[in-house]
């Protein structure tokens, strides 16, 4: 009765769909009040005074709320440089300065407006490229020599006073490399890629709903992807005990990276202490899509050095990311976009200098495929350019650089469970790569293009699970792993109904809850199949083994003998020689059965280590828990009078090791591709001269709808299982690395469609039709 | 001020006070307290708080609660009960039309309205059915197939 | 939020009574799919809310010799396939399909949709291209405007104080010699587009142009004709002459200043004129000679 590898309909699903999931906008407690913040209509200023008084005098005000009524700590991943509510200074719009609850949003929206903020603007800062300068015309943190800090990163002659990030690898011989590709007729190919600002618009947006206890103890509710942080960082704000913090996570409706932290909650927390009531608050989507961490931008200068054959020898890297205010959940994204300069690919040398700014906008934060999706924009549009300078197929191209089983790559991980060539070679075969596109009427042209991805998922990491076992057989795992729409939950029930070979539906997940369910990392980096299936299997064997235990003496057996499954307990070798799970749950008396004082409860941690990197070199022994692959190729159709692109075709082709739950990883590639064809064709969060965001709507924000996708027969999902020698059953995630490589298969495409490169994402129609009105002019336009 | 507002959802009489600035939405979540009808953009654009005002696909935000006055609504709770599902809420779980499920409410009603009207729907005009209802998780393929396999299921 | 008050008059004239009387606090309310909008988020706050749900008379389609009239309430989902019916409508059919969704067609209105006076609005883009007038009915009688001097800016219109948009009139043409057709492109569907044109032309007996009308949206606050367009194609020959159309698209490309918005910036806008000005005029010439 295998229940992992089958397309098991998703556990969460009845609720989905008749509407009863409660999310945590539907939450309604007893005597709940609403809150709503006052948010900083300037990029930069300092504040010299809050006058709150006629707000707290509105009826049906009930708590305000200041800085000044809250500790006096900084908040951060690693970097711990942000208060909750602007303390003495505001470094981007929309930035919270004071919370009120009141009866009703309307009321507390209206009392926000009759907060007095005084301010004096300060100019602000934009641009990356003058914020890294070591004499910047701004410096946003003053104090930032003073800040806690976590991570330690890349010495500095000097460190520029916007800088927060600075990351070296130095691997190899760099000149040599440069040399040679000079010398023997090679080619040295340098550009400047740049990615967008991007949001994860979930539709659920940000919020929490938040209540005390008599005890001075807080329990949080909120669609966050990891309740353990979640409970560390209210305690941090709030300057409270862990163990004072409850946070239970309800349905989430989406997260993608956006949902690490609940600073929102927090603020909740804060005015329903003070308003001795429970406090509700739900962002506006202009307030989500403005004010919560986004994915900003990057810019790479890449020089690759190749020999005359396509070898890729040498490569050399600066890379700015374009942080905000604060470095917030961006703070190793410096770190992780390096790991695509190899990628995949045998690099003799690798040079990379990665940095991270502050500038007066949205904070950075994670979106799926953290860093990676964006350096492999760069990477994989780069591996497109070598392929035609030097007159090789794209495909071939790559798979004359990849990698093989057992090799490290540059930045010394080991390429175990390597599928490159797989996800490739099948992605290449299902796009027809090699038979050119159609020839469409003008003014449309179609193209193909491919791109390789990766993505690494981070260590030192664990989850740890839960397993009890109750009498009618049925088990119950607590876990703090989030199912964000990703189906995680689905795929744990089917490890517990597999390991105790029993129907899904005699599996129940308890659900997030910090006073009930045990640690776990969070739901990100595509860690949740892999390690928190591991630490259920685990959990599992624990249980088992204590069922064996407490079966022996009944079946007369040594517990090594004994197996556990379908709800019995047999004899190895002798099935007829067993008791039911139930038996272990009753005395037999004389007259009757009475419960036994027996209880089963598997636990389990799965750890994973790691040597973290050395920020001068980037080397380090295997510093991430695995590697993911995928490889994606789109078909467009471009228009070159207006520019706009349709994508005809889509492929994803990508590895999960073992497909845990075969339906769920089509989700994935689909879903991943929608998303990555919004990223790559039309998102893009637009800022005026004063740091605001001019377009914070579902209808400015262009996220994907229907139409934008290929018709169903075009679109093609591919699972590649490469199992992986730690994976529970082999598995790998499969969530991000479904975004990676979408933007460079469809900018490749454009390339084969019409011949112009767009270096910058989104490829929005303006820039299409601007690139091919400069080719035309340059004398180059026959398409 | 507020003004007294009867509505028939999912075939139970309500009478509720509402201002007149509150939306059908906020009636039915905040009033009725039927929270299956969800809120995303507050601008008419995500479709996520979908339902059917006498028959008539509507975005409930873009409703006044009051206009929708002495008529019959149906919400996603009214489409099928857990233990009696409707066709359509059936398809979309066997077809991986779910991730997140925060669409899914507004999606099911929106896919209902198509079928009614058009029992045998192409997938062109699916897509167009469908333009109003955004999906972040971007279960937009599998839910066009789930509604073909219903619209099959509804020709036998 | 102040104190709001819901009115529910049940005739044109009722109606109008009360958006007197309550002056610049009044706001109509027909389908609600642009009010409720601005009504959550605070950005309208109306002392009187006049819901026009319940008055009578104007949700008829009537052809005459004149034209087709078309009550203000009729849902623009009622008008999707108008073209059929009414031929000389096709241009608006063009349009209402690509607006919003079906969501809100079911209850968005034609006469709500002229009144939000939405710069990017398709449809007044198209009616203003059919010169269609709008009738409005107020205190002291009614009167006729053409719907291009009833759209003055983005979301402005010329209704005065007590007046209700009760109807639209789209006036008759010679079918065997002229039509009109509309071209929009948008980032994504459902959404506004970033450029419309409409284009009306009528032929003479020998293929020239007689009467030639190009209306662009999004460029400015109102749609706006393109003036230079039209003058380089009246009189002249027009059909099986692609060169003058795309002439035509560069010279109303060229007279177009629009605003850098969210969607797009002025310089693609301006491209967009060009080659929607020339398609909206192929597919109009194509539709009267067909």
């Amino acid at each position: 009765m295998a229940v992992v590898g089958t397309s098991t309909k998703r556990i969460d699903g009845i609720e989905k769909v008749t509407g009863t999931a409660e999310f945590t906008t539907d939450i309604v407690l007893p005597r709940m009040i609403h809150a709503k913040l006052k948010r900083s209509p300037y990029a930069h200023a300092k504040i010299l005074g809050i006058d709150t008084s006629k707000a707290e005098q509105m009826p049906g005000v009930r708590a305000v709320i200041t800085a000044a009524d809250l500790p006096d700590v900084r908040l951060g991943v690693l970097t711990l440089d942000e208060h909750l509510l602007a303390h003495d200074k505001t470094r981007l719009v929309g930035e919270p300065v004071a919370a009120v609850a009141a009866d009703t949003p309307e009321i507390a929206r209206a009392a926000c407006e009759q907060i007095e903020v005084q301010y004096e603007e300060l100019p602000p800062l934009f641009d990356p490229e003058e914020a890294i300068r070591l004499d910047p015309p701004v410096v946003l943190h003053e104090e930032y020599e003073e800040y806690e800090k976590l991570l330690e990163i890349a010495d500095m002659d000097e460190r520029p006073p916007n800088l927060w990030q600075a990351y070296r690898i130095r691997h190899g011989d760099m000149d040599a490399a440069f040399k040679k590709a000079e010398d023997e007729g090679g080619h040295v190919i340098e550009n400047r890629y740049a990615t967008g600002y991007v949001h994860t618009a979930c539709m659920e947006p940000h919020g929490a709903v938040a209540q005390w206890s008599s005890d001075g103890s807080l329990t949080l509710w909120a669609g966050g992807q990891s309740p353990y942080i979640a409970r560390d960082g209210l305690a941090k704000a709030l300057d409270l005990s862990p163990s004072k913090v409850r946070v239970i996570v309800p349905f989430v409706g989406g997260a993608f990276g956006g949902k690490l932290t609940v600073k929102e909650g927090a603020i909740a927390a804060a005015l329903a202490r003070k308003a001795r009531r429970p406090v509700k608050i739900i962002l506006t989507r202009a307030e989500d899509l403005s004010a919560t961490a986004a994915r900003t931008p990057f810019i790479f200068d890449i020089k690759d050095a190749v020999t005359k054959d396509g070898i890729l020898i040498g490569r050399k890297v600066t890379s700015i990311l374009w942080g905000g205010g604060y470095s917030g959940e961006g703070i190793l994204k410096p770190i992780f976009s390096t790991h695509l300069y190899p990628g995949s690919y045998r690099l003799a040398a690798l040079w990379v200098d990665s940095y991270g700014v502050y500038t007066n906008r949205v904070s950075g934060g994670a979106l799926r495929g953290y860093g990676c999706a964006e350096s492999a924009w760069a990477v994989e549009t780069q591996m497109d350019i070598i392929a035609r300078k030097c007159d090789i197929d794209a495909v071939e191209l790559r798979i004359n650089n990849l990698l093989t089983e057992g090799e490290r790559t540059a930045i010394t991980m080991p390429a175990h469970a390597f599928s490159a060539h797989e996800c490739l070679t099948k992605c290449a075969d299902a796009i027809e790569w090699g038979t050119p596109s159609e020839s469409l009427e003008s003014p449309w042209y179609r193209g193909k293009g491919i791109a390789l991805g990766n993505k690494y998922s981070f260590a030192p990491t664990a989850s740890s699970t839960e397993l009890k076992v109750h009498e009618d057989a049925s088990c119950e795992l607590r876990t703090s792993a989030v199912d964000l729409g990703q189906g995680a939950y689905t795929i744990l029930t089917q490890i517990v109904a597999d390991e105790f070979g029993i129907e899904i539906d005699q599996v129940k997940l308890v659900t997030p809850d910090t006073a009930i369910t045990p640690f776990d990392h969070v739901a990100g980096s595509s860690r949740q199949t892999f390690h928190t299936g591991n630490a259920t299997r685990m959990a599992c064997d624990d249980a088992k083994s204590q069922i064996r235990t407490l079966a022996a003496p009944k079946l007369e057996a040594d517990p090594d003998d004994l197996d556990v499954s379908g709800g019995r307990i047999f004899v190895k070798g002798s099935p007829e020689q067993s008791i039911e799970v139930e038996d272990l749950f009753v005395v037999e008396m004389l007259a009757g059965k009475r419960p036994a004082d027996v209880e089963v409860i598997g636990k389990a941690t799965w750890e994973v280590t790691a040597s973290p990197h050395d920020p001068n070199t980037g080397q380090g022994e295997e510093p991430m828990a695995y590697m993911g692959h995928g490889a994606q190729a789109a078909e467009v159709e471009v228009n070159v009078e207006t520019g706009q692109v349709r994508i005809r075709k889509f492929v994803s082709a990508i590895d999960v090791g073992k497909a845990m739950n075969p339906q769920g990883v089509e989700m994935q590639n689909y879903g991943g591709g929608c998303m990555g064809i919004g990223i790559a064709l039309h998102e893009d969060m637009c800022f005026d001269a004063n740091g605001e965001m001019t377009n914070a709507s579902l209808m400015d924000y262009k996220i994907p709808s229907i139409v934008e996708m290929p018709l169903n027969e075009y679109m093609e999902s591919i699972i590649v299982e490469v199992p992986h020698q730690h994976g529970p059953y082999g598995a790998k995630g499969a969530g991000e690395i479904v975004v990676v490589p979408t933007s460079p298969a469809i900018g490749n495409a454009i390339y084969d469609a019409i011949g112009v490169r767009i270096w910058d994402q989104p490829l929005t129609p303006e820039k299409v039709l601007k690139a091919w009105k400069e080719k035309k002019a340059s004398g180059n336009g026959s398409g | 001020m507020k003004y007294p507002l009867s509505l028939t959802v999912n075939d139970e009489n309500y009478d509720i006070l509402v201002e007149p600035y509150h939306t059908l939405m906020e009636a039915i979540r905040d009033g009725i307290g039927l929270t299956g009808t969800k809120c995303a953009c507050e601008d008419g654009r995500c479709g996520t708080c979908t339902v059917m005002v006498d028959g008539q696909l509507v975005k409930s935000c873009l409703m006044l609660g009051l206009q929708a006055n002495k008529k019959s609504v149906l919400t996603i709770e009214g489409l099928g009960a857990p233990d009696d599902l409707h066709p359509l809420q059936a398809a979309f779980l066997e077809h991986g039309a779910v991730q997140c499920g925060y669409c899914t409410p507004g999606m099911l009603l929106t896919a209902k309205q198509l079928l009614d009207e058009n029992p045998n729907p192409t997938e062109e005009d699916i897509r167009s059915a469908f333009v109003g209802n955004l999906c972040r998780c971007g279960v937009y393929t599998h839910a066009t197939e789930a509604v073909l396999s219903v619209a099959g299921e509804e020709e036998k | 939020m102040i104190d709001c008050h819901y009115l529910e008059p049940t005739s044109v004239s009722e109606a109008c009574t009360l958006l007197a009387e309550h002056g610049d606090g009044a706001k109509v309310v027909a389908g609600g799919q642009s009010m409720a909008i601005l009504l959550r988020n605070g950005l309208s706050q109306p002392s009187h809310l006049i819901s026009i749900q319940h008055v009578t008379g104007l949700e008829d389609i009537n052809a005459s010799n004149e034209g087709v009239t078309i009550g203000a309430k009729v849902t623009l989902n009622r008008l999707s396939g108008i073209g059929e019916t009414h031929p000389t409508l096709r241009a608006l059919d063009d349009v209402v399909s690509d607006v919003a969704d079906q969501q809100i067609r079911n209850f968005a209105t034609l006469g709500g949709a002229i009144c939000e006076a939405h710069p990017a609005s398709d449809i007044t883009v198209a009616l203003s291209a059919l010169h269609a007038t709008v009738k409005l009915a107020g205190a002291n009688g009614e009167r006729t405007v053409p719907i291009c001097d009833f759209v003055t800016g983005a979301f402005a219109t010329a209704a005065g104080p007590g007046e209700l948009l009760t109807e639209v009139v789209v006036p008759s043409f010679d079918l065997a010699s002229a039509a009109a057709a509309h071209r929009r492109f948008a980032l994504r569907a459902g959404d506004y587009p970033v450029v419309g044109v409409g284009a009306f032309v009528s032929l003479d007996g020998s293929g020239n142009c007689e009467d030639v009308r190009v209306v662009i949206g999004n460029c400015s606050g109102a749609p706006a004709h393109a003036q230079e367009a039209e003058a380089r194609l009246r009189g002249n020959s027009i059909v099986g002459n692609n060169g003058a159309l795309a002439e035509a698209g560069e010279l109303a490309a060229a007279h177009v200043s629009p605003a850098d918005d969210p969607m797009a910036p002025s310089e693609y806008k301006i491209d967009l004129v060009s080659v929607l000005t020339r398609e909206a005029l192929e597919e109009a010439i194509a539709r009267a000679t067909a």
